[in-house]
């Protein structure tokens, strides 16, 4: 058995290469949810139970119906690349990890931990500028780098009303960080403007979920903030990287200039309202027998952000509303069969997204498809998901779509706890 | 236990599938015109300057000097010659060693001064007499006379070549030609050995360690122009210096053994006295020379508020267009932020210290020829504008870490005393600037 230790380590640092797509460059980054699958329990959908027939891990109006703590987590592979050129970009990170804990099958408790942004972009100017002064003419070439993210910490929790009603919500802090270097490369060396933020925000979300016939069940979500991101921004003061490490610092061969201790930042600026969710989703989940059904999702989410002009934004626009639509058809485990094709599950889905931007004219859209399979062991039901995701989505300002695979894998642990043993 | 095993094996797992996974970044390609730092250049040209005279020191210079050149007198030169260690100069009182000879050496580049008719300088020596070679201007040595040292006469000349040799084909050495490599000026001093073995204010024949006050001098009224290498130039091989030649005899048992050799007393100081010639000048222009004690103080117009706050100097360069016709092509310039200035307090002609206090490093920038350009109707020489990058100090003014009263703008040490540079302030074509490049957001 390999040491803990090591194995996270090779875990973390497969995590940390830099990657990005298009999407990373608009707005405060690109939002998990929309990147084909949120994890690999779940699928494609959000509200309709795809996790086990009346389970969906990221409802919690569902969690109630779990018969066992559960701890499952996921990891997505992402690849994004240009379908006209070489560009290539390929990452993955820990996409979700949630605990649930249900409670005499009335009420549940769950907290969760997953990306909300990924902020990681890598942008250069498609232009060299000219720029003449005095008797040199200088090629100026622009660029932009940004790193960190914001992450997503949830609490939720659900409530059986009765036997056709059941309500859930979900507190969810948002947090984290980003550093980005506005940078302009001229003359043999790059003048950089080096910024940070630190993110944080409060998103609330409530859920009902209601049994309209025996086969037939509704779902819906709200979305609001609570607290709208603010950002705490803090800008460097401008600096020659000749030595080109993209840091102000003193380190050889060549000194920064001007010295990083002859210079100090701009008092920190607090900025509110970067982004502010608020929408609805609905769902309609069918089944067409006992361990298959088929699901039908939409949703509309507002963003009313006033990204202030002190964000330097890389495509300079933003999605201000997200329209979204997924279908599904899962096909579930036989609990009680000792075959194991019967422990197998499977879920198929088409998703569309449709994300208005900030100039109101135009709109990047996305129809995407995903797979996934299942396979449930032990009599607690512990359950490995392989999804994967293919999608194309199309950009406004250029000719080239964007392919976008995503694989996710994730295990779902289940366990009883909190129950008392009778002592021997 | 169980969970854990599990959540191990989930990992394998995880890390065979993202290993094998592709990872990569590629930047992606957009229009960043709206980026919020931008490129601009600025121009000042309300830049002043005034000419000041220091009395020249020429402790730190490369050469001695004696004769008149350009305008500008050196009546004498000083050497000092060190006490040595061990103290070779109490060998004259040591029963076992015989001092042979005595040899005082200068050396020089001019290969011709042995073959042509020209006046040598003559060697005088004093004890007891002391100078500063850092401090001492003609302003200490107003009433020198030279009646009460003792005169050595002139040198004898010596041509040091090297010899260029190749193998001939029967392995005998052929010589090719002699390579010349310094003049030497050799006096016999041994005559004044009891002057130099005693200290100033030794009255009996006791040996003490000597306070190092032996001082030689180069003098001759009636020269033309001489120069020699000071003990600056090199570390030891053309410095002025005694050679002292002499005999040990060491007695072993009932033999005695008698050493030949010599010890080198090497000069501990040198300094020839300029006299600056100080005239009217020419207020339009700026001028540098280090033997008249010439120098500027130079304003530019340049406040905290000339540049948008939070900007970055890429390149500020100061252009003067310099005078041809007067000016050496071969010099370097140096440029010193003004921390302090005392000029009005003692405000005299010829100022015996420099008044104004150069803050020195970082901000200290000096710009010798290879870094000049030409405009494009240049005069004489061809490069026509000096120019020098004083970025660092424009930066820290407009980050209000700096407030300086102006640039001292003074000749490098090393320069020829005897040459000048001037700058014209009121070139009709050409005007004096500083060219900004900067980036602000």
């Amino acid at each position: 058995m390999w040491p803990i230790n090591t194995i996270v380590s090779l875990f973390l640092l497969l995590s940390i290469g830099l990657a990005q797509g298009r999407m990373n460059a608009f707005g405060l980054g690109h939002y998990y949810h929309n990147q084909g699958i949120r994890n690999a329990a779940d699928g494609i959908t959000n509200l309709t139970p795809s996790f086990q027939d009346n389970v969906s891990l990221s409802n919690p109006s569902t969690w109630h119906n779990l018969d066992f703590t559960y701890l499952s987590l996921s990891y997505s592979g992402n690849n994004n690349s240009m379908s006209n050129s070489t560009l290539l970009n390929g990452y993955s990170s820990l996409s979700n990890a949630v605990w649930i804990v249900p409670i005499k099958s009335k009420s549940s408790l769950g907290i969760s931990l997953a990306p909300y942004s990924d902020q990681r972009i890598s942008v250069t100017d498609q232009d060299t500028a000219v720029f003449h002064a005095f008797d040199d003419t200088l090629n100026v070439a622009r660029s932009f780098d940004r790193s960190g993210g914001i992450m997503s910490f949830k609490v939720g929790s659900s409530y059986l009303l009765s036997d056709v009603l059941s309500l859930g919500m979900t507190f969810n802090i948002l947090f984290g960080s980003a550093r980005q270097n506005e940078v302009m490369n001229f003359g043999g060396s790059a003048v950089v403007q080096s910024s940070r933020m630190r993110f944080y925000g409060i998103l609330n979300e409530f859920f009902i979920s209601i049994t309209l016939r025996d086969n037939l069940k509704a779902f819906s979500s709200y979305t609001y903030s609570m607290k709208p991101l603010e950002g705490v921004y803090e800008e460097k003061h401008l600096f020659d990287d000749a030595n080109g490490n993209g840091y102000h610092d003193f380190y050889t061969p060549y000194y920064d200039f001007p010295f990083p201790d002859s210079v100090s930042a701009e008092p920190e600026v607090r900025l509110a309202n970067l982004h502010s969710p608020i929408g609805y989703h609905l769902g309609l989940s069918q089944f067409i027998n006992t361990r298959t059904s088929i699901a039908f999702e939409f949703g509309v989410i507002n963003d009313d952000a006033e990204i202030s002009d002190r964000v330097y934004i890389p495509l300079d626009n933003w999605i201000t509303r997200t329209n979204t639509a997924h279908i599904s058809f899962s096909r579930y485990p036989n609990d009680l069969s000792l075959n194991l094709s019967d422990k197998l599950s499977f879920k198929f889905g088409l998703t569309y997204y449709n994300h208005i931007l900030n100039d109101q004219t135009s709109s990047i859209t996305e129809v995407g498809g995903s797979l996934g399979l299942g396979f449930k062991f032990k009599p607690v039901g512990n359950q490995i998901d392989i999804n994967y995701y293919l999608g194309f989505r199309e950009y406004p300002d250029i000719a080239d779509a964007e392919l976008v695979q995503q694989v996710q894998v994730g295990i779902s642990l289940a366990d009883l706890w909190f129950v008392k043993r009778r002592q021997k | 236990m169980k969970i854990r095993d599990s959540i191990l094996k989930f990992l394998g797992v995880l890390i065979f599938n993202f290993t094998v996974w592709h990872c990569s970044e590629n930047p992606i390609q957009s229009d960043l015109s709206h980026s919020t730092i931008y490129l601009d250049t600025l121009t000042i040209r309300e830049i002043s300057g005034t000419n000041y005279w220091v009395a020249p020191n020429l402790g730190s210079n490369e050469k001695l000097y004696l004769g008149t050149k350009n305008g500008l007198n050196v009546p004498v030169s000083f050497i000092e010659i060190e006490t040595p260690s061990p103290n070779y100069w109490n060998y004259y009182y040591d029963s076992t060693i015989t001092i042979d000879s005595l040899h005082f050496k200068l050396y020089t580049n001019d290969s011709l001064l042995g073959l042509k008719e020209v006046l040598l300088p003559f060697l005088y020596f004093k004890s007891g007499f002391h100078f500063d070679e850092s401090e001492n201007t003609y302003l200490d040595f107003s009433g020198f006379t030279i009646s009460d040292w003792i005169e050595l006469g002139s040198p004898r000349i010596k041509i040091n070549t090297v010899k260029d040799t190749v193998f001939t084909s029967d392995d005998s050495i052929m010589t090719i030609s002699d390579n010349y490599l310094s003049t030497e000026l050799v006096w016999d001093i041994m005559s004044i050995i009891d002057n130099l073995t005693f200290s100033k204010n030794n009255n009996n024949n006791t040996p003490l360690i000597s306070t190092g006050e032996r001082t030689f001098a180069i003098y001759n009224p009636q020269i033309d122009y001489f120069e020699a290498f000071s003990e600056e130039a090199t570390t030891g091989e053309k410095d002025p210096k005694v050679l002292m030649y002499y005999r040990r005899s060491v007695i072993t048992g009932d033999s005695t053994t008698i050493d030949t050799t010599s010890a080198t007393i090497y000069s501990s100081g040198d300094l020839s006295i300029i006299e600056p010639n100080v005239m009217a000048l020419d207020s339009t222009k700026l001028g540098l020379s280090n033997g008249m004690g010439l120098r500027s103080v130079m304003n530019i117009s340049f406040l905290s508020s000339s540049l948008p706050a939070g900007s970055i100097i890429r390149s500020a360069d100061l252009i003067l267009p310099i005078d041809t016709t007067l000016s050496s092509p071969s010099y370097t310039v140096i440029l010193d932020p003004i921390e302090t200035d005392s000029s009005a307090i003692d405000s005299v002609a010829v100022y015996e210290k420099d008044p104004y206090n150069g803050i020195g490093y970082p901000y200290r920038v000096s710009s010798d020829s290879s870094n000049w350009r030409s405009t494009s109707a240049n005069l004489g020489w061809g490069h026509d504008l000096f120019i020098i990058s004083i970025k660092n100090i424009l930066q820290n003014i407009a980050l209000e870490n700096e407030t300086i009263l102006g640039f001292k703008v003074v000749a490098n040490e090393k320069n020829d005393p005897f040459e000048s540079i001037w700058f014209d302030l009121h070139h009709s074509s050409v005007h004096p600037r500083v060219e900004i490049i900067y980036v602000a957001d």
